[in-house]
């Protein structure tokens, strides 16, 4: 483990680094830029009990599951692209998301990235091509899923949606990143879809982000949405794990 | 002016200032660019709009890149719109933001509240705003401000 000090000219980092300190989160960028697939900032630093756990699942070879995974949460599918806006609705109004506009409206906009980028960015054809274009009317075949999985608690929400595509790799979440934290203004204009700036997007609003990428089989992007009480920009953490043949 | 299915324009002129109406859903499918041919100061009023994804912004910010030398002005903007624009701040580039509307929620009855903020009130990101206010609806709780004032405003340093 390092000591946070953040450097855009800095050597390419290990995958299993575990970057702990107190920054930023276009600090945190830019470790990212550099390859620290697991950057935390919080004011325990290294005695973090999440910077611990992610310790040791990287020593044993695991992907941890952190306490901010509650158990318990529920589950909702989603087939066709225009049934995103349904589930996400099913999600807001749960009593305990829909009183405050601010998370509400927080978790409408994380879920609506999450979902597009697994319906419309998981799944490609066998020239290798994107199977489904962004402004199409999407009915994702029976074997390609699209799943949920959310439970609110009374300090924030649990939030994870996974497809079967298994295509989100660091290197294109290390481009995003760099692309709308590595100037004053975000460089989103010559971009053909809104990915990278939806994930730009989840990682502002949510205070934990973790990626699991099994390539060609699954992703799953979880994360905590903290509420207006217990958000504090300068306390997250994002997490890359990619599972590997045994 | 403009229509699709989840997002629409219209225009009115309120004095000298063409006031441009935004309504529904800003994403992949919304088009501005009839705007374009529209001369004088443009006012972009986003109170009808109901959501904005990724594709909306970029959508945005590209088109005012086209309006660069023009007089632009945001008014009634309301919370998931200021969250854009503390997010991307290009999504505001050269626009001069008149009004927003800040979220107050009662914790005793849970009601909701939009209240206009005009830019006077948070000029250099701070701001003089009141974090609670009597509830119109239950009459008796304090509704809180939904938010971190400081970080909401932050949009205006």
């Amino acid at each position: 483990m390092r000591a946070a000090k953040p450097h855009y000219k800095e050597k390419e980092r290990e995958s299993s680094e575990v970057i702990a300190g107190h920054f930023p989160k276009r600090d945190a960028a830019q470790y990212i830029y550099s390859g620290a697939h697991h950057v935390h900032s919080c004011s325990q630093g290294a005695t973090d009990p999440f910077v611990v756990a992610t310790q040791k699942a990287l020593m044993n070879g695991d992907v941890p599951t952190y306490s901010w995974e509650l158990p318990g949460a529920m589950e909702l599918e989603v087939a066709t692209s225009a049934e995103r806006f349904d589930r996400i609705k099913e999600v807001t109004n749960n009593p305990l998301i829909k009183k405050y506009r601010d998370l509400r409206e927080k978790v409408e906009g994380i879920l609506e990235e999450l979902l597009t980028n697994a319906i419309y960015h998981s799944y490609f054809n066998i020239r290798g091509e994107r199977k489904y274009k962004r402004r199409d009317s999407v009915k994702l075949d029976a074997q390609e899923t699209v799943k949920i999985r959310f439970i609110p608690a009374p300090d924030g929400i649990f939030l994870e949606v996974s497809d079967g595509g298994g295509a989100i790799r660091f290197d294109h979440v290390r481009n995003c990143f760099h692309r709308c934290y590595g100037s004053e203004q975000p460089q989103i204009e010559a971009k053909e879809s809104g990915a990278g700036l939806g994930l730009y997007m989840i990682f502002e609003s949510a205070t934990h982000l973790k990626i699991v990428c099994d390539p060609y089989k699954r992703t799953t992007i979880s994360c905590w949405i903290a509420d207006k009480g217990n958000f504090d920009p300068d306390t997250f953490s994002f997490n890359y794990f990619e599972r590997r043949k045994p | 002016m403009i229509h699709n299915e989840k997002f629409k324009i219209e225009q009115a002129m309120k004095g000298n200032a063409r006031t441009i109406m935004l309504r529904g859903s800003i994403d992949e499918d919304a088009v501005f660019t009839p705007v374009l041919k529209l001369g004088g100061p443009l006012v972009f009023n986003f109170r009808g709009v109901t959501a904005i994804n990724s594709c909306g912004v970029r959508n945005w910010v590209n088109f005012l890149k086209e309006l660069s030398g023009r007089e632009i002005y945001y008014e009634e903007c309301p919370p998931l719109i200021v969250r854009q624009m503390n997010m991307v701040p290009s999504f505001v580039g050269h626009a001069k933001v008149r009004s927003v509307f800040a979220g107050y929620v009662c914790d005793d009855c849970e009601h909701e509240k939009l209240v206009l903020v005009d830019s006077s009130d948070f000029s250099g990101g701070e701001t003089n705003l009141d974090e609670t206010i009597t509830c119109d609806s239950c009459k008796k709780g304090e509704m809180e401000f939904d938010g971190h004032p400081r970080q909401y405003f932050a949009f205006a340093k």
